[in-house]
């Protein structure tokens, strides 16, 4: 089912928890929902199960309006960040639930419960209560409870938070395939980006209520549509580096106290174009940059960590701190003198006071 | 400075006994008076049954209820009362604390204010209501047991102590509501379930302890009312007599009072509210041994 909002809007009093959304999800498709915290993503998947009432806007499955339906007519399974399981019920009877509400024959509804935990591996554990269980199996349960409906929209909040690191990642690939798999419209909302960039078809980045940007992955990491995203996606986050956009005889140069880069023309006037003002932000990832002891921009090393399979190395350029991936064989000391290459093709330009990319066609 | 851990632990052992002690030595004497003819402090000076003859044979002659039948009209009233307090409490708390209405700000604090209010300036008021009900055919006064709603009757005792009780009732289901997480009532409602198959399904079984407190203090409340039987019933003699009302009859102007009878009729008064208070403290004890921890 394809879940459609045109300008949706929440407000709880004078709180904007959620302002003019506008978002398409395609059927069968698994959409992230990525934000800080508070920044709105329970709300959104609230007003989709129907839980809250949007206070503006739309809400279309299909080509349908549903702000008024109710949450038990909208053939939504939804997994909470607490898991929400019933701590008085027996695993089976959580499970059951739904069906027992749909007064679904006994036998039909143990078939379908055994069926359903067993995909999740949780076949044996039907006789225990949710107190007796560790969190990956609780995260399991909740799982189970919401696909038992075999509903048509999936949505999971924040489903893998209360796990460790290892069971996180393990549950990652398991919760992508399973999606796969049943081919559930899916909305899943995180705090995560890593978590949001290695699941999800399309992520959907939201801060304070706004919808900041909504592509692939590999387009949310490349070419971020601003500042925000920019510095909310990868990890370790992107250096940023204030410069001033400079043009003489032709050439279009960033300038600081402490570097200077000459930019390919057509960037150059990209960014001459788009830009408000002189003053601008440069943005490039750690592994954009190369480190070595010849040539390039001058620094000084501030600190070493080594990664395993790689190591960061943070510089001080100037005031600022700029982090660089670098092989395993580099040597480096603190204070050592080290030289920088940008990799041209892949910085980011933004505008200071919009915050807005340079590089990317207005829409 | 810190004591050692086994010096510590004797320090709390004693500072509990020696309340404990006085309580228990309160309640040894009342055993020990009431199958005695005469006390000295401890000691029995001759050992009888006498003192539980109100148990076969009435001691004040016919137009008295008997014991027996007082008893049956203390446990109607108490669980008559019990039972719609927390019933009542249990939903409109669950109102107060996960639906939005208007005038639930106002409720709550008119909640507030009427557990506060000193009862006593309402009975006269009450009366007259009471008297008013009576006229009412049947649920005046003609339903079995209960007697009906009216004055001189368990059914109107009852319903006079359930409106004292409700506020207090209500501010602490709702604590106990309140305490339960949104997350588990908005899956059940995904899942399928009405508002109130929620409050029944899911919010119920998960506030059993509050339940068990609310009933215990109810029952206890009840059972040892006197003042509000007092006034609403024809008294000790009356065919609604309770038993607090019933002890009345052993402390007259006219003969002496017999303390050793009455040392016997409290501890009888004592053994139903000791019954339910291990009843309803076990749910206590379960819920609180089963593990709620986990963040479920
Ligand atoms: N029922 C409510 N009443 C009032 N304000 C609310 C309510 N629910 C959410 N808010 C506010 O709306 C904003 C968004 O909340 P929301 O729960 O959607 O955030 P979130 O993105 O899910 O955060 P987290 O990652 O911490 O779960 C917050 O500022 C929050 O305080
Ligand atoms: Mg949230």
């Amino acid at each position: 089912m394809k879940i459609v909002f045109k300008h949706l809007c929440k407000y709880f009093g004078r709180v904007k928890a959620v302002d003019n959304l506008n978002l398409e999800v395609g059927d069968g498709e698994f959409v992230a929902l990525l934000g800080p915290s508070g920044c709105g993503k329970t709300t959104i998947l609230l007003m989709i199960a129907g839980i809250y009432k949007p206070s503006k806007g739309f809400i279309y499955f299909d080509q349908r309006v549903i702000n008024d339906v109710s949450p038990k007519d909208r053939k939504i399974g939804m997994v909470f960040q607490s898991y929400a399981l019933y701590p008085h019920m027996t695993v089976f009877n959580n499970i059951a639930y739904p069906l027992k509400l749909k007064k679904v024959p006994r036998k039909e509804t143990k078939e379908r419960v055994q069926k359903v935990a067993d995909m999740m591996g949780i076949g044996e554990l039907l006789d225990r209560k949710p107190a007796q269980l560790s969190g990956g199996q609780q995260q399991r349960v909740a799982l189970a409870r919401a696909l038992i409906k075999e509903p048509e929209i999936l949505l999971l909040d924040e489903p893998l938070s209360n796990l460790d690191a290892r069971l996180r990642i393990m549950m990652r690939s398991e919760l992508k395939r399973l999606q796969k798999d049943l081919g559930i419209t899916t909305v899943f909302v995180t705090h995560d980006q890593l978590e949001a960039l290695t699941m999800a078809d399309k992520v959907a980045v939201v801060n304070s209520g706004y919808l900041q940007q909504f592509s692939g992955p590999d387009e949310l990491y490349n070419h971020p549509k601003n500042l925000f995203v920019a510095g909310f996606i990868g990890s370790p986050p992107i250096n940023f580096i204030s410069v001033s956009l400079q043009k003489s005889d032709g050439r279009f140069l960033l300038k600081n106290r402490d570097l200077q880069i000459e930019l390919a023309k057509e960037i150059g006037l990209k960014a001459e174009n788009n830009s408000t003002s002189s003053e601008i932000l440069l943005g490039i990832r750690p592994e954009h940059i190369t480190i070595n002891k010849k040539e390039g921009i001058e620094t000084e090393v501030y600190v070493v960590e080594p990664l395993g399979r790689d190591i960061l190395v943070s510089v001080k350029l100037g005031k600022s701190m700029i982090k660089v991936f670098a092989s395993p064989s580099f040597k480096a000391n603190i204070g050592d003198r080290v030289k920088l290459n940008f990799n041209l093709d892949k910085i980011m330009l933004f505008d200071k006071k919009s915050e807005k990319s340079l590089l990317l066609d207005k829409d | 400075m810190r004591l050692p851990q086994k010096s510590r632990a004797a320090l709390a052992y004693l500072v509990l006994i020696v309340p404990s002690a006085l309580i228990v030595l309160g309640f040894l004497w009342l055993f020990i008076t009431s199958f005695s003819t005469r006390t000295e402090g401890l000691r029995s000076l001759g050992w009888t049954l006498r003192n539980w003859s109100f148990l076969w044979e009435s001691p004040f002659g016919p137009q008295y209820p008997s014991i027996w039948w007082v008893t049956l009209n203390t446990l109607v009233m108490s669980l008559v009362m019990t039972l719609i307090v927390v019933v009542v409490s249990s939903m409109t708390a669950y109102a107060l604390s996960r639906m939005k209405f208007t005038g639930r700000k106002s409720f709550l604090s008119l909640t507030l204010i009427l557990h506060a209010f000193p009862s006593v300036t309402l009975l006269i008021p009450i009366y007259f209501v009471l008297i008013w009900v009576s006229k009412i055919p049947v649920i005046g006064r003609g339903v079995p047991l209960l007697g009906g709603l009216g004055y001189n009757t368990i059914g109107g005792v009852a319903l006079v102590m359930v409106a004292f009780q409700l506020p207090f009732g209500i501010w602490v289901m709702k604590g106990f509501f309140d305490n339960i997480s949104w997350d588990m009532e908005r899956s059940a409602l995904i899942d399928g379930a009405s508002r109130f198959r929620v409050w029944w399904q899911i919010m119920m079984p998960n506030i059993k302890p509050g339940i068990a407190a609310l009933s215990i203090f109810s029952f206890i409340t009840a059972w040892n009312a006197y003042l509000i039987p007092l006034t609403f019933t024809a008294g000790r003699a009356g065919k609604s007599a309770v038993l607090s009302l019933y002890l009345q009859n052993f402390i007259s102007e006219s003969v002496m009072t017999e303390w050793n009878a009455v040392a016997a009729v409290g501890l009888f008064q004592l053994i139903p509210v000791v019954i339910f208070f291990l009843f309803t403290q076990q749910v206590l004890l379960n819920i609180y041994g089963g593990g709620k921890k986990g963040g479920v």
